[in-house]
């Protein structure tokens, strides 16, 4: 009981300190309502832009329909694509079609040459108009309630970059609902439409474009910031004011001290973690606003973000053991240093460098495996990519067709790597505090 | 009665003896001065009793009325509840308040009820004439204000044994007055035991029953100001201390210094 006491006092003068001072209102309380409201500018701002023009896109077109002697729905397809380039209403306004560089390629070489890592990237994106495209219509208009054939578009993109997967397959999309079988009772029906984000082993899904990469970036420094005032007040300044050694000569472990800091941190970074709830609303309205403002309906529901229970714990979860991440890194940094200056220095150095490193690579379309290729993996060591990792796959889980990390394991998906990012952070923030509380133990502490 | 025994207690930080060797005896309710140049091992010996470094070898015992003995290798948390520690150039909590400042160590004791540590909190307040100021944040405190509150704070859990480790380095004549008059006031009224460091040797005469001088690690003497100016046929602690630490004798031109001699002479010791 007299433990639990001590500790609760440690915490609350912890607390009482902190709580006057003004960096705990701006890094724990405004930081992620600001953080949440900048990506929610960004998001608005890239909507406006792309839905405004696609300049300098260019869309391969392939079309291996030779129509039924009439006619040929594979070429109205390829007008549609090139008028819709020209549209001020469509997404891929200011895109270039280019209908001839692989006209004649035949559909299983351009399929290989898709899927191979090494020229994917110059024959994407592509569109595809399969052989007996027009017959299959045709039969499928005649017989609509029987048929099986369905006439199809194909549509590969690579993912990440400007011009996202899923804006692109939203634009696609658009021009297949063109092609709607005007039956009076059977409106519903489409030309079926196959896109597919390819991917390569070890190069799991990308963020769709450079405003997903942005709130990676974005959210990891400021959950990596938040507890450097902190952290560095806690422990070096503590030194600093020679208050340490004071401290230590009360009848109280250090364990208990350490412990009662850290629960003093938990609380506050509890406090940022829920403040993006808050943050998580406002960026979801300010995407609603930008989906409003664009030409489509189906652009607008693509970028719309629906804050669920489940997404809201993610997110929390996310931001409280990344910034928990930065804690246990940052009490062995403070506890090594003898003041606040050196401290936050250190902790800048030893943090914000590897951070910054997977956030930029994240913000340009990219996860360290896709960035790196093969070896980009040990990029993963870096705790921070695991927490971009569950932001993406928890805010745009569409863009993950596949996951390189449990792809071929039993029940593996988006689900199972999620848990694995966690489990990683997890032990990671293990394996830091009980590095920190060995040289919490160490006699040069009061030095 | 002895309230600390000290049995030939070593600490080394590699290579460095920091401690060598020393063997004490405290006494109960005494003032119980440590004199030394810096680096003689002063702190270290306040902080191998205190528990915040471990010896190298050696052993040191302290008991209370009618408990202990405790080892400090074995028994620190339960000597820890009877003493306290006044760091060299500690400072407060600059958030908190005075009270809170005091309160807030007195909790961390953990075994006295809230409504105790509140009273003596206030009874310190008066003591130390912070009263008026207790709920201003201490950010806003001169030196021998906030020297003050640590000395409160210290006292916060009616300790038996208190280490104050050069408690007037740093602030003011005043300032210094009032923490000398506590410390006074602690032994003569209120019978505690107090284990001082300092380099000014008029603290030491004005304050301490007893005196200790480390040199290089290794207790050089040990007794009254007067037992120890008579074994060493001095006029003034201050010749022994200066003989003791130079290891040379002192010139006859010095046994009976003037008092702007004498003064000179603190303030070089003082830097």
């Amino acid at each position: 009981m007299g433990t639990v006491k001590q500790v609760m006092s440690l915490v609350k003068q912890e607390l009482q300190s902190a709580r006057r001072t003004r960096y705990v209102i701006f890094t724990f309380v405004l930081m992620p309502i600001f953080m949440w409201g900048l990506q929610g500018g960004v998001q608005m701002l890239i909507g406006f832009v792309m839905g405004s023009s696609q300049e300098g896109v260019t869309i391969y077109f392939v079309s291996y329909d030779e129509g039924n002697g009439t006619h040929n729905k594979g070429e109205e397809f390829l007008e549609k694509l090139i008028a819709a380039t020209k549209s001020n209403t469509s997404i891929l306004n200011g895109a270039t079609v280019d209908a001839t560089k692989y006209a004649d390629i035949s559909y299983p070489d351009l399929i290989e040459k898709i899927h191979d890592s090494k020229t994917a990237g110059a024959y994407t994106p592509c569109v595809i108009i399969p052989e007996n495209f027009t017959l299959d219509y045709q039969a499928y208009n005649a017989t609509s309630n029987t048929a099986n054939i369905r006439p199809k578009v194909e549509l590969y993109s690579l993912p990440g970059g400007l011009l996202g997967s899923t804006m692109l397959e939203s634009g696609v999309l658009m021009i297949v609902y063109e092609f709607h079988i005007k039956i009076p009772t059977d409106e519903d029906k489409v030309v079926d439409f196959y896109p597919e984000t390819v991917t390569f082993p070890q190069e799991e899904g990308a963020a769709s474009g450079f405003g997903i990469g942005f709130i990676g970036f974005i959210s990891i420094m400021v959950a990596v910031l938040a507890p450097a005032p902190f952290v560095s007040t806690s422990f070096a300044g503590e030194r600093e004011k020679k208050t340490m050694e004071s401290l230590l000569a009360l009848p109280i472990s250090r364990f208990n001290i350490l412990f009662s800091k850290l629960l003093a941190g938990m609380v506050l970074i509890g406090v940022f973690a829920l403040m993006n709830i808050f943050g998580l609303f406002l960026f979801a309205g300010m995407i609603d606003v930008a989906a409003s403002a664009v030409p489509s309906e189906e652009y607008g529901s693509m970028l719309s973000i629906e804050p669920s229970l489940i997404l809201l714990i993610l997110v929390v979860a996310m931001m409280f053991l990344s910034a928990f991440v930065a804690i246990g890194i940052g009490i062995s940094v403070a506890s090594l240093t003898k003041d606040v200056r050196s401290a936050e220095s250190m902790y800048n150095m030893v943090m914000m460098v590897p951070a910054m490193g997977v956030g930029f690579i994240s913000m340009f379309g990219g996860i360290p495996e896709r960035a790196f290729g093969g070896a980009g993996i040990f990029l993963y060591i870096i705790p921070w990519a695991h927490s971009i990792a569950i932001l993406s796959k928890g805010l745009y889980p569409q863009t993950y067709a596949s996951s390189a990390l449990t792809r071929g394991l039993p029940g593996g998906g988006i689900a199972m790597d999620i848990l694995f990012h966690f489990g990683f952070l997890i032990v990671v923030i293990l394996i830091c505090l009980f590095i920190a509380s060995r040289i919490f133990e160490r006699e040069g502490i009061l030095t | 009665m002895n309230i600390i025994e000290i049995e030939n207690l070593t600490k080394k930080f590699k290579d460095n003896v920091a401690l060598d060797n020393v063997s004490l005896k405290i006494r109960k309710g005494e003032v119980f001065g440590l004199l030394g140049p810096n680096g003689a091992g002063k702190t270290t010996l306040i902080r191998l009793l205190i528990g915040l470094i471990k010896p190298t070898s050696g052993t040191a015992r302290i008991e209370y009325d009618g408990r202990g003995p405790f080892d400090i290798k074995k028994n620190i948390m339960e000597i820890r509840k009877r003493a306290s520690l006044l760091p060299q150039e500690a400072d407060v909590y600059e958030n908190l308040t005075a009270k809170e400042n005091i309160m807030y160590y007195g909790q961390i004791y953990g075994n006295v009820p809230n409504g105790e540590v509140r009273r003596r909190t206030e009874e310190l307040i008066d003591m130390i004439g912070l009263r008026g100021r207790e709920n201003d944040v201490t950010k806003e405190f001169s030196g021998g204000m906030k020297r003050k509150v640590l000395v409160a704070r210290a006292l916060v859990m009616d300790p038996d044994l208190i280490f104050l480790d050069e408690p007037t380095t740093g602030i003011d004549i005043l300032g210094a007055r009032t923490v000398r008059n506590l410390i006074r006031r602690l032994s003569k009224e209120l019978h505690k035991t107090v284990i001082l460091t300092t380099h000014d040797l008029t603290e030491v005469e004005e304050l301490c029953d007893r005196v200790g001088i480390l040199v290089k690690g290794k207790l050089a003497a040990v007794g009254s100001p007067d037992e120890l100016e008579q074994e060493f046929t001095k006029a003034h602690l201050e010749d022994v201390f200066i003989g003791l630490t130079t290891g040379e004798g002192v010139l006859e031109e010095d046994l009976i210094p003037t008092k702007k001699k004498r003064g000179l002479i603190s303030r070089i010791l003082r830097r």
